[in-house]
């Protein structure tokens, strides 16, 4: 009995507007980013790119079509490699604003998801950890039903079993405590060089921030902030009590890499996951109508079950 | 059945995000650690989250010389005139170069596509040097005595473009 109760917690129903918030801000994200690399996709993932097709092919998982096998594909009917890879990378700019706009949500999702997986496998002598991330909840929003909230095809708002928004959450976790628990095991987070030596990489630096040498407390107390934030965000921001501060620190983390270090792109990403997972209410709108069929007395007088 | 069913599934899924965040996962071999590694793949599950820990690297880049039959000599790095976050992606190349290290053959053939792209942006040029090279930062307290960052060469190959006999 107590196992087919926790079994219909787990399917409670929630509001949709997290996940929508998600797809919707991921999708527009994916999006500027693809029109900020615009100039050079072509030298990153073309056919006479930077890095042949045939070496990336060395380095790349073999079951994951990357974009070169998907562009082969258009070989048949006539279309050169290069034309295919413009081709398939503008269906990708259209199943991201197709997702963000919420039209066949799913389905727009698994095209967007596909193509970003083949993207980051192609472009694997070049990709970074958010493309991972973005990877990782793509696929997400391919499995559960993002299209119920803010979707220009869904009439009226929709819940969700609350399983999916807790998946995502726990998965966002994991990441921030792994993240926490392996910069703690480096001396150099604790003596403050990690902040030291990745802000003054000619590649993060934005400001000339050498001075930070004559005050090296500054540094130390960065590096103690960046582990107290990312181990404790397990524990401070699932309570409501706490979820706000911690949310608040977060976001000041990443608005930190974003402005010292250039880390633009990536910030944006992890800020827009910890809004829209945990700060987005997940309470059903009054008008909501419940999709799963679980049947609380407040909801029962409120909302029709479906 | 069905929400059983579909909460073994989120287990599973849950239980492979921890086994790859705790590198747990990369240790399986056979068919079972090529499985899961395709699943981790599509799904993101086996992902390790090691953003700048437990130390961070040095940066490292691909700087060109470029000399002309003239004798005239030009430095670039792949990340001239690039925006910043195009920059990141570049200077990746170095490093995966550099991850290559053990693989000698495979090291060339990137360091020689490089190359190549080079000779293609740049026709007068008659031959490059490719060299890989990392930043060495002093730690604060060397710094505070005077040592100061320079990049320090890891590899370095040159490739000279030699004329293709017309039929």
């Amino acid at each position: 009995m107590s196992s087919l109760k926790f079994i219909d917690t787990c399917f409670r129903p929630v509001s949709a507007r997290p996940l929508a918030a998600l797809r919707m801000g991921l999708s527009l994200l994916l999006l500027l980013h693809l029109v900020w690399l615009s100039n050079d996709l072509l030298s990153l993932h073309g056919s006479r790119g930077i890095i042949p097709w045939e070496l990336t092919d060395l380095l790349r998982d073999p079951w994951v079509p990357g974009l070169p096998t998907l562009a082969k594909a258009f070989v048949p009917v006539g279309m050169s490699a290069h034309t295919a890879i413009i081709v398939l990378l503008s269906c990708y700019a259209g199943s991201l604003l197709s997702l963000a706009l919420g039209f066949h949500a799913r389905i727009s999702a698994f095209v967007a998801w596909g193509l970003h997986l083949s993207v980051m496998t192609s472009g694997f002598a070049s990709f970074y950890g958010v493309d991972q991330i973005s990877n990782t909840f793509l696929f997400y929003l391919v499995l559960f039903p993002s299209g119920r909230a803010w979707a220009f095809d869904s009439r009226r708002e929709e819940t969700i079993p609350v399983g999916c928004l807790r998946v995502m959450q726990f998965h966002l976790c994991v990441i921030y405590l792994a993240a926490g628990l392996e910069k703690a095991m480096g001396i150099q987070w604790w003596n403050g060089e990690a902040i030291w030596q990745a802000v003054t990489q000619p590649v993060f630096s934005t400001f000339d921030l050498t001075w930070l040498a004559r005050y090296s407390w500054i540094p130390m107390l960065a590096g103690w902030g960046t582990l107290v934030v990312e181990i404790g965000y397990v524990c401070f921001i699932c309570p409501r009590r706490t979820r706000k501060a911690w949310a608040v620190a977060t976001v000041g983390l990443h608005l930190g890499l974003g402005m010292l270090m250039g880390l633009v792109f990536f910030s944006s990403v992890m800020i827009l996951l910890t809004c829209s997972l945990f700060l987005t209410p997940e309470r059903v709108p009054e008008r909501a109508v419940a999709r799963v069929g679980y049947a609380r007395p407040w909801l029962r007088s409120s909302s029709p079950i479906a | 059945m069905k929400r059983l069913l579909l909460l073994g599934a989120f287990s599973c899924q849950l239980l492979l995000v921890v086994a790859g965040a705790s590198h747990l996962t990369s240790r399986l071999h056979g068919p079972v650690g090529r499985g899961l590694r395709f699943y981790e793949a599509l799904s993101g599950a086996g992902d390790s989250y090691s953003f700048f820990a437990p130390t961070v690297g040095p940066q490292l880049r691909a700087r060109f010389t470029l000399s002309t039959p003239h004798g005239e000599r030009t430095d670039e790095t792949l990340e001239n005139g690039k925006s910043r976050e195009v920059g990141f992606r570049l200077g990746n190349i170095a490093g995966t170069i550099y991850i290559l290290g053990e693989r000698t053959d495979a090291r060339r053939a990137f360091l020689g596509a490089l190359a190549a792209n080079r000779f293609g942006a740049h026709p007068e040029a008659s031959s490059v040097q490719v060299n890989i090279e990392e930043w060495v930062m002093p730690t604060m307290v060397a710094y505070r005595l005077g040592t100061r960052p320079r990049w320090r060469s890891l590899y370095d190959a040159t490739y000279v473009r030699t004329p293709i006999s017309q039929p």
